[in-house]
């Protein structure tokens, strides 16, 4: 434990002094602000707009038109895009864990001093973990102005915001695993980072695959196999068991891949 | 480790046909072709718990080949055994995660001491069974757990509290087949909201049959194999789902485990609407909703005594002592009427029998006046109009008959409607009653000259010293039986309702929430409150409001200066670390 703790202190304070995290954490809220504030704005002329498309539906004898909703129109849009951005930004966070490692050479300290790989492997991913839970944090702006601007009585759904986050949590550690376990395998950053990008994105178009398969039994096991799609409920403010299991078994795997991957290098130094 | 690796993977196909077998059987497949690769996986599994166990292999596997054999027996013997086949395959399953602690999980437990190597750990002994027991995990949450737990506030993603009622209180085996090709777009929208009714109660199971790769099924069915087709099945009764919508599902669902067919009788000869008429729309839902319906002669008989709802759509004649005399035992000795009375109606007689359960007739008609767009010459223009066509948004919310309509904001619409107000208790009676419809809005006025008004409806009409609106146009109202029927519990119900054209076919094909105010009252009145409409959840009204300033602030804060802020962060802890040189960080 105390291993893993040294290691992730360290990865932490590397993480803090480069300025590859502020650069993706600039980037990264940029585009989730220019998002958010685009849903903002829209509802906003929505809202203006509602009452006199709803009398015009009333006259014409249809349907009323839907309600303006903070909560889906904003907190599910922007959640929504933020756990697609993620897709680009986790292989840049996560790709210089090992490879930086195997690069300068440290790697060999690494395997020679009292902490186990096993202990290394976690702390690595503690470090990116929490890098990645501190962005998150920095997000919650945008809870505070849909609060400000939502009327008196109708905020925005609380347990909607949480259980985005939490999605958004499972995902991220998904993804840095899966960065972990590419970072495992070169000592190039940039090969690193392209593996992890390559797979983040196989997951995604296999997700988007399952539409156009014709079995129904394959559909469905191919948008489970999905990473992203298991995100999808969180994001609908529905917490899921079977959702939790797959992401926990998921970083599981990988992590237990890295392990394996860690442990055959260091009998081959 | 290494030269218990055969193990494991014996293990491992054993695991496979035995997944293998438990798929075959979620897919309707035969008993043979779930059964015989279960049989297999299961001795299989058993045979390589035992070596692991250390007893020699060739007894562990004659051990297997036994069990395997009996297995085989018993299968074929019973046929689908599909109780035992549940309780093996959980065996068999933790068999082989007893394998995979013993064998695998020994040196999963070395890796993390760091001794893996000292021990020659073969890599993907630990992927494949790391991927297996994900995979059985998975599995097995998928199959058995369907815990969801929805946290928003407005739980949009829940069924409806009354859908989720009528499934706690199932108490039949009740099947849903679902028609639908394996490569529709909507069967994902299908299998998720059937996933919700399964987890709400144990007694509801579904499946998806597609009707190509199933011919036999669905023409067995007899369904149209282009169609998608949703049907219902609880004992030998089979309803068809008539829509992909929550409220169609639960309308099927209560319909197939309801027992008997209640019958509702529509009055005649008194230039009333007809079924076959103008109210075709109405009786295909009624049919759909398991009622039977038929024409009543009161001048020929009584009410029948398995009439659950006698209902009078709009009488243009008046009715003869004899029916009203019929009319009131049969509500005094607790039956229900849905009396419908349009303001051109000459005094039909029954103005008196609905006043003994206090409630007022008014010889007026409602109109509506409103200033905004109305259509004229094909355009639409601004001015006022009268019309003799009113709209209700407001009802009475405790009512269960209006009570949904109310908080989802459903619109009626009367054309031609007259005032229908409740007096209150009638001592004698000992009614209970309340107006439930309130049409027209602030500036409508009700009329009395309704001759001449439909005499020449272009006509406008002065408001003044009329009273505004909006009007009570609909009563409800409930009393015991003043005569004992020896029933107990009976309740006289009757609901006015001061027009009929609301329910024809013309009128409903414009306000859909009248096909619901109708419905209602029927299932109210035949004391069926479990199938009032059902709507599903709905997203309620959250607006933003943010003035122009407040617009300009927010994008400049959230796209710039707090990112930039983050971004200078960084750029000055760099330039301090770069200025102080390597290695000094600490």
């Amino acid at each position: 434990m105390k291993g893993t703790w040294t290691v992730f202190v360290k990865e932490l304070r590397s993480y803090v002094h480069s300025p590859v995290a502020y650069v993706m954490a600039f980037v990264f809220l940029i585009l989730c602000g220019y998002f958010f504030q685009d849903a903002m704005n829209f509802l906003n002329r929505y809202t203006t707009d509602y009452p006199m498309r709803y009398q015009q539906a009333q006259q014409m004898r249809r349907d009323p038109p839907p309600p303006p909703n903070v909560d889906i129109v904003v907190i599910r849009r922007t959640y929504s895009v933020m756990a697609f951005l993620l897709t680009f930004i986790m292989p840049i966070l996560t790709m210089r864990l090992y490879s930086e490692e195997y690069r300068n050479g440290t790697i060999e300290l690494l395997f020679t001093s009292p902490v186990t790989p096993g202990q290394t492997l976690a702390g690595k991913f503690l470090a990116s973990f929490a890098l990645y839970a501190g962005i998150l944090v920095l997000t919650l702006n945008f809870v505070v102005f849909a609060y400000l601007y939502a009327e008196e009585g109708v905020r925005p759904d609380t347990g909607l915001i949480l259980s985005c986050y939490l999605g958004l949590l499972f995902l991220g550690a998904s993804f840095i695993s899966v960065g972990v376990f590419a970072s495992a395998l070169t000592e190039n950053q940039i090969v690193a980072a392209v593996v992890s990008f390559s797979v983040l994105l196989m997951f995604l178009v296999i997700g988007a695959a399952a539409d156009y398969v014709g079995n129904y039994s394959a559909a469905e096991f191919l948008r489970y196999l999905a990473v992203n799609g298991h995100a999808d409920s969180f994001l609908r403010g529905v917490i899921s068991l079977r959702d939790i299991v797959y992401y926990i078994t998921f970083i599981g795997f990988m992590l237990l891949l890295t392990n394996r991957v860690l442990e055959s290098r260091r009998w081959r130094l | 480790m290494v030269r218990s690796i055969p193990i494991p993977f014996i293990a491992l196909v054993g695991l496979l046909l035995a997944v293998d077998g438990m798929v075959a059987w979620l897919a309707s497949a035969t008993v043979w072709g779930w059964g015989i690769p279960w049989a297999v996986g299961t001795g299989l599994l058993l045979g390589a718990f035992l070596s692991r166990l250390g007893i020699r292999k060739s007894v562990a596997f004659a051990a297997a080949l036994v069990v395997l054999i009996a297995l085989c027996a018993i299968i074929y013997v019973k046929g689908e055994v599909i109780g035992a086949f549940k309780l093996d395959s959980i065996t068999a399953i933790l068999l082989f995660l007893g394998l995979f602690v013993g064998e695998v999980g020994v040196g999963i437990a070395s890796v993390l001491t760091g001794r893996a190597s000292a021990q020659g750990a073969n890599f993907w002994v630990y992927v494949v069974s790391a991927l297996a027991i994900a995979v059985v995990l998975n599995y097995l949450t998928n199959r058995h757990v369907r815990t969801t737990y929805d946290i928003t506030q407005a739980q949009l993603e829940s069924l409806s509290d009354q859908t989720l009622a009528k499934m706690k209180g199932l108490r039949k085996d009740v099947h849903l087949f679902a028609f639908i090709r394996d490569s529709d777009p909507n069967r994902p929208g299908y299998a998720e909201m059937l996933k919700k009714y399964a987890a709400a109660s144990r007694y509801f199971t579904f499946e998806f049959v597609d009707p190509d790769k199933y011919p036999d099924i669905a023409a067995r069915e007899n369904i149209n194999p282009n169609d998608i087709t949703i049907i219902v099945k609880c004992e030998d009764r089979r309803e068809l789902v008539l829509g992909p919508e929550e409220r169609d599902l639960t309308t099927a669902i209560i319909k197939v485990t309801r027992p008997g067919q209640k019958r509702i009788y529509f009055s005649m000869w008194h230039q009333e609407r007809t079924l076959e008429g103008e109210m075709g729309m109405l009786a295909n839902l009624l049919r759909q909703l398991n009622y039977a319906t038929a024409p009543l002669k009161l001048i020929d008989s009584d009410v029948p005594p398995d009439c659950a709802v006698l209902v009078i759509p709009g009488p243009k004649a008046p009715f003869a002592p004899v029916e009203i005399s019929r009319i009131e035992r049969y509500l005094a000795e607790g039956g229900s009427a849905l009396v419908l009375l349009d303001p051109d109606s000459i005094e039909t007689g029954l103005e008196n029998v609905v006043a003994r359960w206090g409630v007022v007739v008014h010889p007026n008609m409602v109109i509506e006046r409103q200033r905004g767009l109305v259509p004229y010459a094909g355009g639409l223009y601004m001015g006022e109009q009268q019309s003799m066509y009113a709209r209700a948004m407001k009802y009475e919310p405790s009512h269960a008959i209006v009570a949904d309509l109310e908080s989802k904001g459903i619109a009626t619409g009367f054309y031609q409607v007259r005032e229908i107000t409740w007096t209150g208790a009638n001592p004698t009676l000992a009614c209970t009653g309340t107006p439930i419809v309130f049409a027209g809005s602030r500036t409508s006025f009700a009329i009395t000259e309704v001759k001449e008004a439909l005499r020449n409806p272009r006509q406008a009409h002065s408001a003044e010293g009329k009273p505004s609106g909006p009007f009570s146009v609909a009563v409800a109202a409930t009393a015991p039986p003043s005569v004992s029927t020896g029933v107990e519990g009976a309740k006289t119900r009757l609901v006015v309702v001061g027009d009929a054209d609301f329910a024809t076919d013309r009128v409903v094909s414009q306000e859909r929430g009248n096909v619901d105010f109708m419905l209602n009252c029927i299932t109210w009145l035949s004391e069926d409150e479990d199938l009032i409409t059902i709507h599903s959840r709905e997203p309620g009204y959250k607006p933003i409001v943010m003035t122009a300033s407040q617009g300009t602030f927010m994008f400049l804060f959230c796209v710039w200066r707090y990112p930039a802020m983050v971004f200078v962060a960084g750029l000055l802890i760099w330039w301090y670390r770069r200025s102080r040189g390597p290695g000094k960080d600490n």
